[in-house]
């Protein structure tokens, strides 16, 4: 558990040891078995502290510490790993590194068609990060690969693109060699597909670079023998022989190349007796001393040719026996090392010299193996191409995926983004329609509260004139005269003569109109003088105001069973709207004397009807002025019907039907 | 020796004019003699004063005026009040008695402060004796106030507080139920002055809770309404 745990510190520490584990592996005074334990030691702290990166690098210290152990199957195994890491961080250049890795193992395997696979992927990223060097080299491994399969056309191919990228490198010893190695190469492709003239021109050229090369004259003189074969191909075998000669007879070239002086004294010897069949002594000695060489060298390839050689100079001089011999020891060595055109060759002679059954055996075996080389060749040579295109098409494919995932990536957002974008819009316009409908709810409570408030003030005033005039009246009517009979019946209560008491009487009977006149007082107060302040007040004093200001005479007539009060205020403002419009218009534009208003519950609907004597308008054809229109929307907005009668001269008549409910 | 005495009476109530004439023809001493003209309107009492003063052979001894009058036909003559003053003007010898039914505090200083008249009665108080003492009162040794009028003398005296003409009326004027927004149909002033005026006589009474309603309590409780 204490994996997940680590902290910062313990993190930072565990780098500097991993750090200082691949110094050590990499120090070459390590001895190699310490290197792979320290290389792996410092890939298991990678994978601890869980940074892939980390691990990256660490699985490719260990993967190259495999390789140089020799540990092939390890080297795979961490290889394949490092490379699903790679692919994870999109690290190209460890990618390029990785592929590379993996095509060698597979062409140590002799997986051909695998090691192909990775080196055209390695090559590919390596072209992208512009490598030349390693292109090269990379170049080399699959045009020699590909000349192996016989895909020589393939082998071409790459080749000449090799060259092409050398050309751009500078002229150092390593890139000589490299110009030289694909020069030779395309020389043996040419000389395979018998163009010896271009193949002569390679090898040349292959001359001329050798002698640019330090310390060239391996590489001049190997040069030189396969100059030799192909003119010896040619025909023009005293050149060749010349050329074979000049080879073997390089000073110490015993010492510092056995195997190329030993091919070089094949070569003589074989061309002595090819010149000459009288020189079949001489040539079979020269091969003997090949034979003692190759012995001591183990070099099973040239020992093998001389082994042919051997067998056709026997051949060709008649001795059945030793041709014989030399045949099977061509074919047994041909089988070990897998050769076939040497065995093809051992095939043949010996289904010539076995007489009967045996040779035809031979002979037989000769046609299959030259039928299934043939065929193994047609397919060969196609199947790099093939993987070629195929490790293209994938990457095609591949990025076609990525791209559709990414387009559909991309719509699925912006539909998304669309759908919140509507929805947002939807949500918000119905937020906005209740915000506006509350506000023009409160817009009406607020006028009509303002009505009201107007109203209540003149009703306010109104009371506090009436409440003047009563207090006016007792004090200046009242007070006074029952103050006037106090005084008088004070005095006259001082006073026993018979006229005081008459006196007294008549303010007695004094006080008799004063009673009156407090009951009447009484009477005016009990009386409310002023009612509250009603929606039909208010609209009592709006048609009173307009009919004054418009010089018209009114009625108004309000049904006493509508309950206003219950109305909502957005109906009754409306309502007091419509009335004002509607008594504007009649001033504007009918000319009348009289209106009629009046208010009428039928059905819990109230019927508004505001009638004038003015001059009408053909309703059918009249165009709707703003007031009519503002009726229009009024009486939609309280749910009512409007319906306008007129006659011409005679008058216009609105009914506004107005559902008590609503 | 007799003490002959005019005097003119005035008042819209023929009544009360008959109560005084009564009482203080009842209560009058040996040797006085009174001769009484009265008037029920200002332009009818206007005209006696004037012809007393022209007259200079009758002028009275004594007025008595009620405040509210029919106001003169010109209509410069509006109350009792301005008929105190046209005597004080046309016969500055005569004693002035005001006679109203007017109790607050402020109407009545504003009488004396305006006529400084030589009797103050206030109606509700008066009774026959008190007119007949009043008015012998008078005679000797003005002035002679009706008891509640002395008692909002006592009272305005005693506090500290002075109000000008003007703050006197607003309280007045708010006591009788006017609006504040309506005080400038009734003072010279405009409304942020008498917001001010309102603000400083809160102050002046200590009303903490800012309410006109307690403003008044407290003016009243002090006798200044």
């Amino acid at each position: 558990m204490s994996i997940t745990l680590i902290n910062a510190q313990s993190k930072n520490k565990m780098l500097d040891s991993i750090l200082q584990l691949r110094e050590l592996a990499n120090d070459d005074s390590t001895p190699l078995n310490d290197k792979v334990k320290l290389a792996k030691k410092s890939y298991e702290l990678s994978k601890k502290i869980k940074i892939d990166s980390t691990i990256l690098k660490s699985g490719r210290d260990l993967s190259y510490m495999y390789v140089i152990n020799g540990d092939f199957e390890n080297y795979k195994f961490y290889n394949h790993k490092n490379l699903k890491l790679a692919t994870k961080l999109k690290d190209t250049l460890s990618l390029a590194n990785i592929n590379q890795h993996l095509a060698y193992y597979h062409y140590n395997n002799s997986h051909n068609d695998s090691a192909y696979y990775y080196y055209y992927n390695s090559l590919k990223l390596y072209t992208y990060l512009k490598n030349l060097p390693v292109q090269v080299d990379i170049l080399y491994s699959m045009a020699n690969m590909q000349e192996y399969e016989k895909d020589y056309a393939g082998s071409e191919k790459n080749a000449i693109e090799a060259l092409k990228l050398l050309n751009q490198l500078p002229e150092t010893n390593d890139n000589l060699i490299s110009l030289r190695a694909f020069n030779n190469l395309l020389a043996v492709i040419s000389e395979r597909l018998e163009r010896r003239e271009e193949a002569i021109e390679y090898y040349n050229k292959t001359i001329e670079i050798s002698k640019k090369i330090d310390n060239s004259k391996y590489y001049y003189l190997e040069s030189l023998n396969n100059l030799a074969y192909t003119i010896e191909g040619q025909g023009d075998l005293e050149r060749a022989f010349k050329i074979y000669n000049e080879v073997a007879n390089e000073p110490q070239l015993i010492k510092f190349e056995p195997e190329l002086y030993v091919l070089a004294i094949g070569n003589v010897a074989r061309l002595k007796f090819r010149l000459d069949q009288s020189k079949a002594l001489e040539a079979k000695e020269i091969l003997f001393d090949a034979l003692k060489i190759t012995d001591s060298l183990d070099d099973t390839i040239n020992e093998m040719g001389i082994y042919g050689f051997l067998a056709d100079i026997y051949d060709k001089t008649n001795k059945k026996d030793s041709a014989l011999y030399y045949s099977k020891k061509l074919l047994e060595y041909a089988r070990i090392t897998n050769s076939n055109t040497e065995r093809l060759q051992a095939l043949k002679l010996l289904g010539q010299l076995e007489i009967g059954e045996k040779g035809v055996e031979f002979l037989n075996e000769h046609i299959r193996l030259s039928d299934s080389l043939l065929n193994n060749e047609r397919k060969a040579r196609d199947k790099f191409t093939r993987i070629e295109f195929e490790t293209d098409q994938i990457i095609a494919e591949k990025d076609q995926i990525s791209k559709e995932r990414l387009i559909f990536l991309l719509s699925s957002i912006g539909l998304l983004v669309a759908a919140i974008l509507i929805y947002i819009i939807i949500s918000q316009r119905a937020k906005n329609k209740q915000l506006r409908f509350n506000q023009m709810q409160q817009e009406a409570n607020e006028e009509i509260y303002n009505l009201m408030i107007a109203q209540q003030s003149n009703i306010e005033e109104g009371r506090t004139h009436e409440k003047k005039r009563i207090s006016k009246e007792l004090h200046d009517g009242v007070l006074g005269k029952l103050f006037g009979t106090r005084l008088n019946l004070d005095t006259l209560n001082l006073m026993a003569t018979p006229e005081a008491m008459k006196s007294r009487e008549k303010y007695i009977h004094g006080l008799k109109s004063i009673e009156e006149e407090i009951r009447k007082i009484s009477h005016d107060l009990s009386n409310d003088f002023v009612s509250d302040s009603n929606f039909v007040d208010i609209m009592t004093a709006l048609i009173e105001t307009q009919s004054q200001a418009y010089n018209l005479n009114y009625s108004f007539d309000n049904d006493s069973l509508i309950d206003w009060e219950e109305l909502p205020n957005k109906t009754k403002i409306h309502i007091y709207r419509m009335l004002q419009e509607t008594l504007q218009n009649i001033y504007k534009h009918a000319n009348a004397n009289k209106v009629k208003i009046s208010f009428k519950l039928k059905n819990d609907v109230i019927l508004m009807t505001i009638e004038d004597d003015g001059d009408g308008f053909n309703v059918t054809k009249a165009r709707k002025g703003i007031g009519l229109k503002n009726i229009d929307s009024r009486v939609k907005e309280i749910g009512g019907i409007a319906t306008v009668f007129s006659e011409i001269n005679v008058g216009t008549k609105f009914e506004i039907s107005i559902p008590q409910a609503n | 020796m007799m003490q002959e005495l005019k005097i003119l009476m005035v008042d819209d109530h023929p009544m009360i004019i008959e109560g005084y004439q009564n009482t203080l023809l009842a209560t009058k001493k040996e040797n006085q003699k009174l001769s009484i003209d009265i008037a029920h309107d200002c332009d009818m009492a206007f005209e006696l004063i004037k012809k007393a003063s022209i007259n200079q052979e009758s002028l009275f001894d004594i007025c008595f005026f009620d405040i509210s009058l029919p106001i003169s036909k010109d209509g410069l003559i509006t109350s009792g009040e301005d008929l105190a003053k046209l005597t004080r003007e046309y016969l500055p010898n005569a004693k002035v008695v005001i006679l109203t039914m007017f109790n607050e505090s402020y109407r009545i200083l504003n009488i004396i402060k305006e006529i400084n008249p030589e009797g103050l009665l206030i109606k509700s108080d008066l009774t026959s004796s008190e007119l007949a003492e009043a008015f012998q009162h008078i005679l000797v040794d003005p002035p002679y106030y009706s008891s509640t009028v002395s008692n909002f003398l006592k009272t305005t005296i005693s506090h500290d507080i002075y109000l000008d003409e003007i703050n006197r009326k607003i309280l007045h004027l708010l006591s009788q139920g006017i609006k504040t927004k309506s005080l400038r149909d009734y003072i010279d002033l405009s409304m942020s002055a008498i917001e001010k005026r309102k603000k400083h006589l809160k102050d002046l009474f200590l009303v903490e809770d800012g309410k006109d309603e307690t403003l008044l309590n407290e003016a009243r409780s002090k006798g200044f309404l």
